[in-house]
């Protein structure tokens, strides 16, 4: 047996792939909005889920599902360079996990929120960074786009994550209580 | 008579409808249910149950052949909002897990009274009172994590977010499965309670019949997506033959009844519970038990 | 009127049993094939050649016996953002598409609105494309039940296991995400069947509209979420329970062997590429 790899590792990748997977082939998981980057994201939430759960290799698995559907998605040149498609999306899973793991220590909801926002940043400012360095769009496009795009996605990212995480965990949330 | 409330003829399903993976759940369902009734529904695994009850309550909608009018609504008119109906008539899924989709208890029941608008003392007042009804202790599991509840606790649980509701319909799910005999009890006196004192109509699905007994005036029993016998208690499990053809089993004293006709010794009714057969039987033996 | 079959439309992952040609190909040719051809549908931008690949991969789907309304239908909830996004390619990035595309010649103008050839070609070559990966990835998984799916990526992978490349345990990760999609799918309308039945509204009139509310999504995905990490725990005792210890060493029940058909088919697809590839800039 892998010992990376371990059952557990390889049931939740496959798993919350499958959740990748439904997002992605409907197309519910990228939500359009009109810039010419064509979409908002909420699929790097699996991945980021994955990362805090169970490490950055499972992370960086489901950060290749993630790359897989944007790039049988995409519609412009800038979504068919490899580089821009897989290499951010694997590396939101590692980031995650990084910052997570650093800063569970001091205060469980505040490293798991903390790691969503550095997962999701890693994705936007990722994608377009390189994208710049590429040549496929200009800087202050780039800003833009990304500032427009990246509030969004943390801010829904970071309440679903944080409810799944600490129900998951059993962790006493905000509220420990229900809402009565 | 009234109107019936529900009225089904020839009701038919089928799921992933155009494809090849296309299963045709329900062929040909005949169903009425009277306001203020109890009606037991029994069938195989797989004979359309949860099909037809989730027709019962608008999530389903009858779509090229059969009829269904709930309320005196044409469900098969697209135009008909099937939302107001689900307030009015609860259903408690089958696997309990399926319905409990909040993180903790309180307030996985209080969703149904929230979507209802009702202020926040009352949510709180419904969720208590839901809670104590089924047996689940306020304060001791307001708070719990739903995932963190057995099997039976998970039970109670999507039956109180079902009742919180108030529904003047309760349609379970084979509610009874899952839970001790203890808690089995509890839940049909529950049933009982709301049927006689607060005039509930109910719709309880199982696969043991003895739920039924004290409960439901009238029976109907499904197979293979079709209606094929309905009547009282006694009409159906008189009927131990058919039953068997179909999967289903029979209560143990009907079976009794059974084999004491098979030796020549005809009872006078089908015994539905021990007491009923004490009573059959004990005659004919010439002694004195006392009962009677 | 609502429908809560909103996955029945997940159309990937699922198998359909037959006994086709396609069917019997080694599961390695078949992903040879399908890799191959959707290099060509990616890296081409010609008429010509998405012709070629539309009418070969239609071909293909007859071939398997597999239907093809059912595999379109797979596209039909994400139909209203495909038709916004290829407006938005055909009359706001003419300027983009011309210079990425070729073809600069203004075809139609109205205000900022233009038309462009190039843009044109994006938006029927984007389109086009969408419809051939969709073929494509149904035909490899419609037509392959998921075990052998599985031995197939993984004896592809086992070169690289050499080098350290876990190829076992990836391929075991793929099968599973397959597995479960339709699983979650159903899951999914369950959880939307819970909300509707005490009372929710969900709005789901049209298509996929449930997204439209960032809080809807919330209260779906959530459970969606949770429900996914219950199941992992109850398969992962399974697997403990049953002694499962990974690749090394197990001896499969299915040997894989490649016969004729099998190096034809992936000698044709290579051909075929290797030539659409080559003449992607000539062809019209
Ligand atoms: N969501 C679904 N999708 C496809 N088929 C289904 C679905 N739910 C149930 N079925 C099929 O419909 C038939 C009837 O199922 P069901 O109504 O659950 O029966 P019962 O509750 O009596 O066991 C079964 O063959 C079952 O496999
Ligand atoms: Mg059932």
């Amino acid at each position: 047996m892998n010992s990376l790899l371990t059952i557990r590792r390889i049931v939740v990748a496959g798993l919350l792939g499958a959740i990748t997977i439904l997002l992605g082939a409907t197309r519910a998981g990228f939500i359009p909005v009109p810039t010419p980057l064509g979409d908002a994201t909420i699929m790097h939430i699996p991945v980021i889920i994955g990362g805090i759960l169970d490490g950055w290799l499972v992370g960086a698995i489901l950060g290749l599902f993630f790359g897989i559907f944007s790039f049988i998605h995409a519609t412009i040149p800038m979504f068919k360079d490899p580089l821009v498609v897989f290499l951010p999306r694997i590396l939101i899973g590692i980031t995650t996990a990084l910052a997570y793991r650093g800063l569970k220590r001091s205060n469980e909801v505040v490293a798991v929120i903390v790691a969503t926002v550095v997962g999701t940043l890693t994705n936007t400012v990722g994608v377009l960074g390189i994208g710049v360095l590429r040549g496929y769009l200009p800087l202050p496009a780039a800003v833009g786009f990304g500032v427009a795009a990246a509030i969004p996605e943390t801010i829904l990212a970071a309440i679903i994550v944080v409810a799944v995480v600490l129900a998951w965990r059993g962790v006493a949330a905000r509220r420990r209580t229900a809402d009565l | 008579m009234s109107e019936p409330f529900i009225r089904a003829k020839g009701l038919q399903y089928t799921y992933m409808a155009g494809t090849p993976l296309a299963v045709e759940a329900l062929k040909g369902v005949d169903l009425e249910v009277w306001p203020g009734e109890a009606i037991g529904l029994i069938g195989p695994a797989g004979a359309g149950k949860s099909t037809l009850v989730q027709h019962l309550n608008g999530l389903l909608r009858p779509r090229a052949r059969g009829q269904l009018w709930i309320d005196g609504q044409d469900m098969g008119d697209p135009r008909v909002d099937a939302r107001p109906l689900r307030r009015r008539i609860g259903l408690a899924f089958q696997r309990p897990e399926d319905q409990l989709f909040k993180t903790l208890v309180g307030d996985d029941i209080a969703f149904g009274p929230r979507q209802l608008g009702l202020p926040r003392e009352e949510v709180r007042e419904r969720v208590r009172w839901a809670m104590e009804m089924v047996g689940l202790d306020f304060g001791a599991f307001v708070d719990r994590p739903v995932v963190s509840l057995s099997g039976g606790e998970r039970r109670r649980a999507a039956i109180a977010g079902t009742l919180a509701l108030r529904p003047s319909t309760l349609i379970l799910d084979e509610a009874t499965s899952g839970l001790d005999p203890g808690g089995r009890r509890q839940l049909l006196d529950l049933l009982r309670r709301l049927h006689q004192e607060e005039g509930t109509t109910v719709i309880l699905v199982t696969t043991h019949m003895e739920d039924l007994v004290g409960l439901a005036g009238r029976v109907v029993v499904l197979a293979g997506g079709r209606t094929v016998l309905e009547g009282s208690l006694r009409e159906v499990y008189g009927q131990a033959d058919l039953l068997r053809r179909h999967g289903l089993g029979v209560p143990q004293m009907a079976e009794v009844g059974e084999a004491l006709a098979a030796r020549g010794c005809r009872l006078s009714r089908v015994p539905l519970t021990v007491q009923e057969a004490e009573e059959e039987i004990a005659p004919r033996l010439g002694v004195s038990c006392g009962v009677v | 009127m609502e429908s809560f079959e909103v996955f029945r439309h997940v159309t990937i992952g699922q198998y359909l049993p037959g006994e086709s040609l396609v069917h019997r190909l080694d599961p390695r040719a078949k992903i040879t094939v399908v890799l191959l051809l959707i290099a060509a549908v990616t890296f081409s931008t010609s008429y010509t050649a998405h012709l070629a690949l539309l009418a070969l991969t239609l071909g293909l789907i007859a071939l398997a016996n597999l239907p093809v309304r059912y595999i379109v239908s797979g596209v039909k909830p994400a139909l209203p953002f495909i038709l916004l996004l290829a407006l938005m390619q055909l009359f706001v990035y003419g300027e983009a598409a011309a210079s990425a595309v070729r073809g600069t010649a203004v075809l139609w103008q109205w205000g900022v609105l233009r038309v462009t050839a190039g843009s044109l070609r994006l938006t029927l070559v984007s389109l086009a494309r969408l419809l051939e990966l969709l073929l494509l990835v149904s035909l490899l998984t419609n037509a392959t039940p998921t075990t052998s799916l599985t031995y197939g990526i993984e004896s592809m992978l086992r070169p690289f296991a050499r080098l350290g490349l876990p190829a076992h345990e990836l391929s075991l990760i793929g099968t599973i995400a397959l597995r479960f999609v339709p699983v979650l799918g159903e899951q999914f309308e369950t959880i939307l069947k819970a909300q509707a039945s005490r009372g929710a509204n969900l709005r789901l009139g049209g298509r996929l509209q449930f997204i439209r509310s960032a809080q809807q999504m919330v209260v779906l995905l959530v459970p969606l979420f949770l429900n996914a990490l219950l199941r992992a725990e109850d398969l992962i005792l399974a697997m403990e329970a049953r002694c499962y210890g990974g690749g090394r060493g197990r001896s499969h029940y299915v040997r894989l062997r490649l016969r004729a058909p099998d190096y034809v088919a992936m000698a044709l697809a290579l051909v075929f590429t290797a030539a659409v590839l080559a003449a992607r800039n000539a062809l019209p």
